[in-house]
């Protein structure tokens, strides 16, 4: 009995160490291997992609079209066609580094989150990263139309950052922002749309859609029959929106808990972009240029701008602070957070509380509105969260709601920041015949044929110009078409700059990092992010807008020394 | 005489073989040592006299001497946030001495003794030892986060936050912690102090008992001096450990933790930074301003534990 019990001990010990060993290999285990046999016949390019939330559907299906393309040419002597082959492995990271891409074996990348600078530089030993410049400013024989580049479709500020002394070294892959995403279905079960002709004045129950009010207001674009008929278009309506949401017994806004630093910031930068602009907000990145959103407080807690632009340069740009979008972006999540019956206490800082948690509970209507990034339906269908409902993706509802304006901005055009850094870049020293496979994949890829295919498969955009008709609008999910027009109607600002001293202190200067704040008299200690400010101190009563704003700035005059200036 | 002859051959080749076989063995852990202790430590702390900067132009990095990285260390270690971090690293160890060091021992004491299920108590404590770090983290998260505020939300219809909740004074977040590193680090404790006092010799303890001696005169005057340079190492090693420990805080809140500790601020830090070469100098002087502190106070609570230690009687 005595040595049975040892065994069984030992054994349970074994399979509980085994546990440990498994979770070990899982993580190591993204060896990035392509499952598809070498034909040898053909020139291979091996292609690695980060599998997120818009996957690798959209590069298997472009990668069958390109092999059955250009299966007459020769690359390489005594071969004929290409194979592209695809890893299909989701890696810890998104991003790979100079020492990664030295020691794989792929040589083409579509990446996220990467710092291009950087991996331009590499590490001090080697190249990283090869010269695509062919693919990029070479006539596009992939077009169908034409045969404009690839650099024609990147905006001036992405044409001048990707450009370094003449050469290109990598291209933008997908765009990707953060919003307000709210449920059609369940806005249009419950009436949850402001009602034509509303008066800020009326009861609150009064504007929305009900049995004598049954046309939707215009919506933040003020024309009628659009998408974003009947949603809110200021900061009070949205608030007010809360409010009727919650007298449904439904929770108005949620977020996960998990990534709540991450999600909640880029929202709150999303919100401040909007207000001051594409112009005003770039400034942040490239610290030249003429502010004039910068303001004070005066005596009550009110914005007053400056009576003059001020000139901003390397010295100053720590005044940017006092943009107005801060301000206003404080009042608009002071405004969300204030309330805790707006939110569900339990998820709202659980460090257990997953994004696909998040929306799985914004999937079954247990939530109006999530706060999220564009990218979330397709990492919804990969949780089955749609199944939990008994429906596809493309059977579901969804809408991208408008940013809120706050009064004296409505009816300004929108602007959205772009997060991801995605980035298409090759490896450093192929041979001549993988050079011209992978440039031709690129431009390929980059074709405004396969822009629409990609946008058509993923229902995300890539990070460059290209329009989607009528028709092909049809096949996106409703959330994918809302997403293209919005984001098309926008200025999109990407967080890079050529400034040396942006580049240096990225870190420090990215867009989430801007809003840290020095309050003074409070129990903790640091700078705070609206996250730990507008929310953990929201809920206590213990946050005063106008001191965070002021807070802020202060943050910044004091720290700007302390960058990194060469 | 032939045969001894022989015989010393034999020994010399043997010696020789001992030798060859033990260098082999040391080669590959000396090679080690000498890259990941002494040239990482070596760079490192020639890192913190240099400023780092990117020059896009010539795709390279300028790289020039420079107090500027002492000077940001230093403008670091003067902020609320690592004056805050210094409270709670200091916090922690105080108490992780004073509570887990002292039950441990007892715990050993029991184990060691062999009372009653202290085989089931060695298995049971060594176990989160065994498990994966983030499997245990995992469930003792959820067990805080999900478990406990829906199962009060279920039976009673009140949401109670999670102790781990951020919007909660720092304390409870602390005791949650403070609590699952304890008993996550028990077990390491226990086996070493239960094998070092299994080691005491019988005849010594029985003299005591016949002595009459009680249990804890038995445990103060027989196995606390005979563990005791075992509880020292881990005492002056412990105080590496007031600057390294993250107080597994990354685990439970990634890089953005309610309250920090020294350890847990390098590793954000670090992590954040990995391919980021301008903030290496910062970094790399921030270690060296804790190496500055941390070497004296080692020596000087290895000297103390060495005079005010107990003697064996």
């Amino acid at each position: 009995m005595r040595k049975f019990t040892k065994t069984l001990i030992t054994g349970v010990l074994a399979v509980a160490t085994s546990f440990t060993a498994v979770n070990c290999a899982g993580r190591a285990g993204s060896t990035d291997v392509p499952e598809e046999n070498v034909d040898t016949s053909k020139t291979q390019l091996y292609v690695w992609n980060y599998n997120g939330g818009y996957g690798t559907d959209w590069l298997y299906k472009a990668k069958e079209r390109f092999e059955e393309l250009q299966k007459d040419v020769v690359y390489e002597d005594g071969t004929t066609g290409c194979q592209i082959l695809v890893t299909g492995e989701k890696p810890g990271s998104p991003e790979r580094s100079a020492a990664d891409i030295r020691n794989s074996k792929f040589e083409l990348y579509f990446t996220e989150g990467q710092d291009y600078y950087k991996l331009f530089l590499g590490d001090g030993n080697g190249d990283a990263i090869g010269d695509i410049t062919e693919a990029v400013t070479t006539p596009n024989q992939f077009e169908k139309e034409g045969n404009a580049t690839v650099m024609s479709k990147l905006t001036a500020q992405q044409q001048e950052y990707y450009t370094i002394g003449g050469k290109v070294y990598g291209i933008p892959h997908y765009q990707g922002n953060f919003g307000f995403i709210y449920n059609i279905d369940l806005f249009n079960q419950k009436n949850l749309y402001f009602a034509e002709g509303y008066e800020s004045a009326a009861k609150d129950d009064d504007k929305f859609l009900g049995r004598e009010r049954d046309k939707k207001s215009a919506g933040p674009d003020g024309i009628k029959g659009t998408y974003d008929d009947g949603l809110p278009v200021t900061y009070a309506d949205f608030f007010t929106l809360l409010k009727y949401i919650k007298k449904h017994n439904i929770t108005p806004v949620t977020w996960t808990g998990k990534y709540r630093e991450q999600y909640i910031n880029l929202t709150f930068n999303a919100a401040a972009a909007d207000v001051d602009g594409a112009e005003q907000h770039k400034l942040k990145y490239d610290m030249s240029g003429t502010a004039t959103t910068l303001g004070t407080l005066d005596a009550d807690g009110n914005f007053v701008k400056d009576a003059a632009p001020t000139v901003i340069n390397d010295k100053n740009a720590y005044e940017l602070a006092r943009q107005e979008g801060t301000y206003q972006a404080i009042q608009l999540f002071g405004g969300i957070f204030g309330s805790n019956a707006n939110y569900d206490d339990l998820f709202a800082r659980n460090s257990s509380d997953e994004n696909t948690a998040a929306q799985l509970r914004f999937v079954r209507g247990q939530a109006a509105i999530l706060m999220e990034g564009v990218w979330w339906e397709g990492e919804s269908e990969q949780a089955n969260n749609f199944a939990a409902v008994s429906k596809k993706r493309e059977e579901c509802n969804f809408g991208l709601m408008p940013m809120p304006k706050p009064e004296g901005h409505v009816g300004e055009k929108n602007t959205v920041v772009d997060v991801m850094d995605a980035l298409c870049f090759t490896k450093a020293g192929l041979s001549a015949g993988k050079k011209k496979l992978a440039c031709d994949f690129i431009k390929f890829v980059y074709s405004d044929p396969e822009l629409v295919a990609f946008t058509k498969n993923t229902n995300a955009l890539k990070a460059v110009n290209y329009v989607i008709s009528e028709e092909d609008q049809r096949d996106l999910t409703t959330f994918g078409k809302i997403l293209y027009k919005y984001v098309h109607d926008s200025d999109v600002v990407y967080e890079y700059s050529t400034n040396p001293l942006y580049y240096n202190n990225a870190y420090s200067l990215r867009g989430r990092a801007y809003y840290q704040g020095d309050v003074a008299g409070l129990d903790t200690s640091g700078s705070l992010a609206p996250h730990q400010y507008l929310l953990d101190m929201g809920k206590t009563g213990k946050s005063d807008l106008s001191a965070y704003f002021s807070g802020i700035a202060a943050h910044w005059q004091k720290g700007w020394d302390n960058l990194n200036k060469g | 005489m032939q045969t001894v002859t022989n015989k010393a051959k034999k020994g010399k080749i043997g010696l020789k073989k001992d030798l060859v076989f033990y260098c082999l063995m040391l080669i590959w852990p000396v090679a080690q040592f000498c890259v990941f202790y002494i040239g990482v430590n070596f760079n490192s702390f020639f890192l913190a006299f240099r400023n780092i900067t990117m020059d896009i132009e010539s795709r390279s990095y300028v790289y020039t001497w420079s107090l500027d990285g002492i000077k940001k260390a230093w403008e670091t270690v003067m902020s609320p946030e690592i004056i805050q971090a210094t409270k709670m690293s200091v916090l922690a160890w105080i108490l992780g001495t004073l509570i887990g060091l002292p039950l441990g021992l007892l715990f050993s004491h029991y184990i060691a003794k062999k009372m009653p299920a202290s085989g089931f108590f060695r298995v049971i404590l060594f176990l989160p030892s065994i498990i994966s770090a983030i499997v245990v983290a995992t469930l003792y998260m959820y067990f805080l986060n999900m478990a406990v505020p829906m199962l009060i939300k279920d039976t009673t219809g009140n949401t109670v936050l999670s102790l781990l909740d951020s919007s909660r004074p720092v304390g409870y977040q602390f005791g949650a912690l403070f609590f699952y590193n304890t008993w996550v680090g028990f077990g390491v404790n226990v086996l070493m102090y239960a094998n070092a006092m299994s080691g005491i010799s019988p005849e010594m303890i029985e003299a005591a008992n016949l002595d009459g001696a009680t249990g804890f005169k038995e445990f103060w005057h027989i196995s606390l001096p005979q563990v005791f340079p075992t509880l020292s190492v881990f005492i002056v090693t412990g105080i590496a450990g007031l600057f390294t420990n993250q107080f597994s805080l990354f685990t439970f809140y990634g890089s953005d933790a309610p309250f920090q500790t020294f350890g847990y601020y390098l590793y954000k830090e670090t992590l954040a930074h990995s391919t980021d070469l301008p903030e290496f100098p910062k970094l790399a002087a921030f270690g060296l301003m804790m190496a500055v502190v941390a070497i004296p106070l080692t020596f000087a609570v290895r000297w103390g534990l060495e005079k005010l230690g107990p003697k064996e009687d």
